[in-house]
């Protein structure tokens, strides 16, 4: 057996197994507030409201996604309004009948740009009591519950438009790996790791043959 | 008054002189070392710098931590000192680490680094309020190393042009990748030394070695066990050497400078001492010339231990903080300090637990959960992994290598061979024992402090040099035909892995 061909093999089975892991589609994420949520933080009674001010929604936002628990009840309905720091409308959408408790994304009309210092509010419009998950007290974070404030936080992770395979996320996480990069960095971060992964490559090949070539 | 212009001949031709001489040595260096070991350490290097720029800046464990300590450095010219109580490190640090929103990331999977432009341009603005970089003083978990990492790491924290936090960190991480190709290179010696007659298996080894997951992971870091890796490395090599072609002087000198510079580097490596020293023992015994042997060891005792009795003196610090044998206990655990205890921790830290051992870990068996696993894929603050189908394919190909490897020393000239180096392999196992009672006993002080989980995988990287020696056994089993299709096998399936574990670093921080 010669080691070109299973160097190319191995190529060959590493490119394979890229593309599949690329292809794979699924809701991507465009921002989180990173809130802890390991309980349910919130009890939302039927129509009451709970808002969470100084929250980062970023440019391509179309859905809210929490972890909302409805007693094992079918989901009731449930509206999300986003302000501005100036109390402007950003965003709003909501659920109607019927979701099922646990991991849920809350549509809402899309968000073309980032908006920082923003309030995410909840009002529960069903007939039946939610609990959203989060953590309390979290830090200096407060929450409002019809109008009351509260230390603790609501866990929102915010998602793009769409259900998308990693290919297509290719320019954003190109634009994800430069950021928290110094200035060194920053822009060429994507372009560096696709260099250094390539000479990684090239040397194993290289290297491979040589060691044959030794052994002859 | 003539003497004054031969004495400024002399005064410019001596630095010329010694400069020359130098720049002989280093070109005898670089050319006695074959083009496939600058080659492999290339890799090393290369692979370093991709998981640098992949990693978001601190989320390597304590990086932080020793980003402080050189800053302390660089900024004071003092050693920092472990605070009682969290006063941050230095405004620019801390205002950095707020911005990258550090502290929710580790340990929470769920928590993406920085996701959007809005959270880089918060970032960015506190890059730009010009915070001073002069430190508490901490440098938490890392106040209590010894400081040659960190002195080394000073220069291009000190020459970078720009003194942004996330600048300096970088180019810091790139020496890191340096000092792991340098790693590589020793690794690929030691191969040379115990498998002279087989170049390519040293190829193979080496690679395997440079692409293993968590060596990659940790060279594109700033953290001290990068030069721990590099100098206990050296100190392998140097044995190897040593027991094949006789300690002398000069290699006593070289011993001495390894161990010397692994000590001053972080203490975890005194678990090699008691195997140096038997090495040191049997290469007199079996001496021809055991003057000259004599003197090699006690120029090899002095130098490792002098600057290290020196460092001590002068820090006024032990070398295991807290001292040896006995620790307080934490109320928060109710544990109290006792050798049965320490010894069944070690035990079941690498063992099977006996049925008369109370259970001390919150997991069955830590051979499979934090070691092995841990050696090949739990990367981040210990917060991400492969899943269990990965590492069960890594476990049937580690089974099937150590497999080759066994067969091949059992054949009857490997047998042979393993006679002319059995000395050489006791006090490798020794080392390896050293090592192991050394991690456990600092696992179990910190166990028994409330301290949390010590025992992590890369303490195990010191010996690397092993784990490619492994490779390249198993795979000069396969013989001349064989031997290499099945080494390019095994380093394709080295290369698989490391880029499936960077891809799933950029899954784990970026979606």
């Amino acid at each position: 057996v010669r080691v070109r061909y299973v160097v190319a093999a191995g190529g060959l089975v590493i490119a394979i197994a890229l593309v599949l892991v690329l292809s794979e589609r699924g809701p991507r994420r465009s921002g989180s507030n990173r809130a802890p949520n390991g309980e349910f933080a919130v009890t939302l009674e039927r129509g009451s409201s709970v808002c969470q001010p100084g929250e980062t929604i970023p440019a391509d936002t179309a859905a809210v996604e929490m972890t909302i628990g409805t007693y094992r009840a079918p989901g009731t309905p449930l509206q999300v309004h986003i302000t501005g720091a100036q109390g402007g409308l950003i965003s709003e959408g909501g659920l109607g009948h019927g979701w099922q408790q646990g991991v849920v994304a809350i549509p809402i009309r899309r968000v073309p740009a980032n908006h920082t210092a923003a309030t995410v509010c909840l009002r529960n419009t069903g007939s039946d009591a939610l609990a959203l998950a989060g953590v309390a007290p979290f830090g200096a974070g407060t929450i409002k519950i019809n109008g009351r404030s509260v230390f603790g936080a609501l866990r929102l992770d915010y998602l793009r438009p769409e259900r998308e395979s990693y290919f297509s996320l290719l320019p954003t996480l190109a634009d994800r790996v430069g950021y928290g990069k110094g200035s060194y960095t920053r822009d060429w971060a994507w372009i560096g790791v696709l260099v250094a992964v390539a000479t990684v490559a090239v040397l194993v090949g290289r290297l491979l043959l040589r060691a044959e070539r030794d052994a002859a | 008054v003539s003497r004054g212009p031969q004495a400024r001949i002399h005064a410019t031709a001596a630095p010329q002189a010694l400069a020359y001489r130098l720049r002989d040595v280093w070109v005898r260096l670089v050319r006695s070392v074959p083009r496939a070991g600058w080659m492999c350490a290339s890799v090393a290097v290369a692979n370093g710098i991709a998981w640098g720029l992949i990693v978001p800046a601190f989320e390597v464990p304590d990086e932080h931590a020793h980003y402080a300590y050189v800053q302390q450095i660089a900024e004071r010219g003092t050693l920092p000192y472990e605070r009682a109580t969290y006063a941050g490190l230095s405004p620019r640090e801390d205002a950095t680490i707020e911005g990258l929103h550090f502290f929710l990331i580790p340990g929470t999977p769920s928590n993406p680094a920085l996701m959007n432009r809005a959270e880089q341009d918060h970032l960015r603005a506190n890059e730009r309020e010009k915070l001073s970089a002069a430190g508490s003083g901490d440098a938490l978990t890392a106040s209590n190393n010894p400081p040659l990492y960190y002195g080394i790491e000073a220069v291009p924290y000190l020459l970078s042009p720009s003194q942004s936090v996330l600048d300096r960190l970088w180019l810091m991480r790139v020496v890191s990748s340096l000092l792991s190709g340098l790693t590589v290179l020793c690794i690929f010696l030691f191969l040379r030394e115990l498998l002279p007659g087989t170049p390519w298996a040293w190829t193979i080894g080496a690679l395997g070695a440079a692409l293993e997951p968590l060596f990659g992971f940790i060279s594109g870091a700033l953290n001290s066990d990068t030069l721990i890796y590099l100098t206990s490395a050296a100190t392998i090599l140097v044995l190897a050497r040593a027991f094949r072609r006789g300690l002398d002087r000069r290699r006593g000198l070289a011993l001495g400078a390894c161990i010397s510079a692994a000590l001053l580097s972080k203490f975890t490596l005194i678990g090699f001492l008691p195997g140096v020293g038997l090495g040191l023992l049997l290469l007199i015994w079996r001496a021809r010339d055991r003057r000259e042997a004599a003197l090699g060891a006690a120029l090899a005792v002095v130098l490792a231990a002098l600057p290290t009795i020196v460092y001590l003196a002068l820090s006024g610090r032990s070398l295991t903080p807290g001292g040896i044998g006995s620790v307080g206990s934490s109320p928060n655990t109710g544990l109290t300090f006792s050798l049965h205890g320490e010894l069944a921790h070690i035990w079941e830290l690498y063992l099977p637990r006996l049925p008369f051992m109370r259970s001390q870990f919150g997991f069955p068996l830590p051979l499979w959960h934090t070691w092995f696993r841990g050696f090949f894929g739990v990367l981040g603050w210990l917060d991400y992994s492969f899943s269990n189908v990965i590492f069960i394919a890594v476990l049937v190909v580690f089974v099937a290598v150590v497999a080759g490897a066994v067969t091949h020393v059992a054949q009857q000239r490997a047998v042979l061979a393993l006679r002319r180096h059995g000395a050489a392999l006791v006090v490798y196992l020794v080392m390896f024992a050293g090592l192991l009672g050394e991690i456990g006993v600092q696992s179990y002080r910190t166990y028994v402090s409330g301290g949390g989980q010590f025992e992590q995988a890369r303490y195990l990287l010191p010996m690397l040099p092993f784990y490619a020696l492994l490779i390249a056994l198993a795979v000069r089993a396969g013989g001349r035909r064989y031997g290499p299709p099945l080494g390019a096998a095994l380093v394709m399936a080295a290369l698989a892995l490391d880029l499936f574990a960077q891809t799933m670093t950029v899954g784990r921080y970026y979606t």
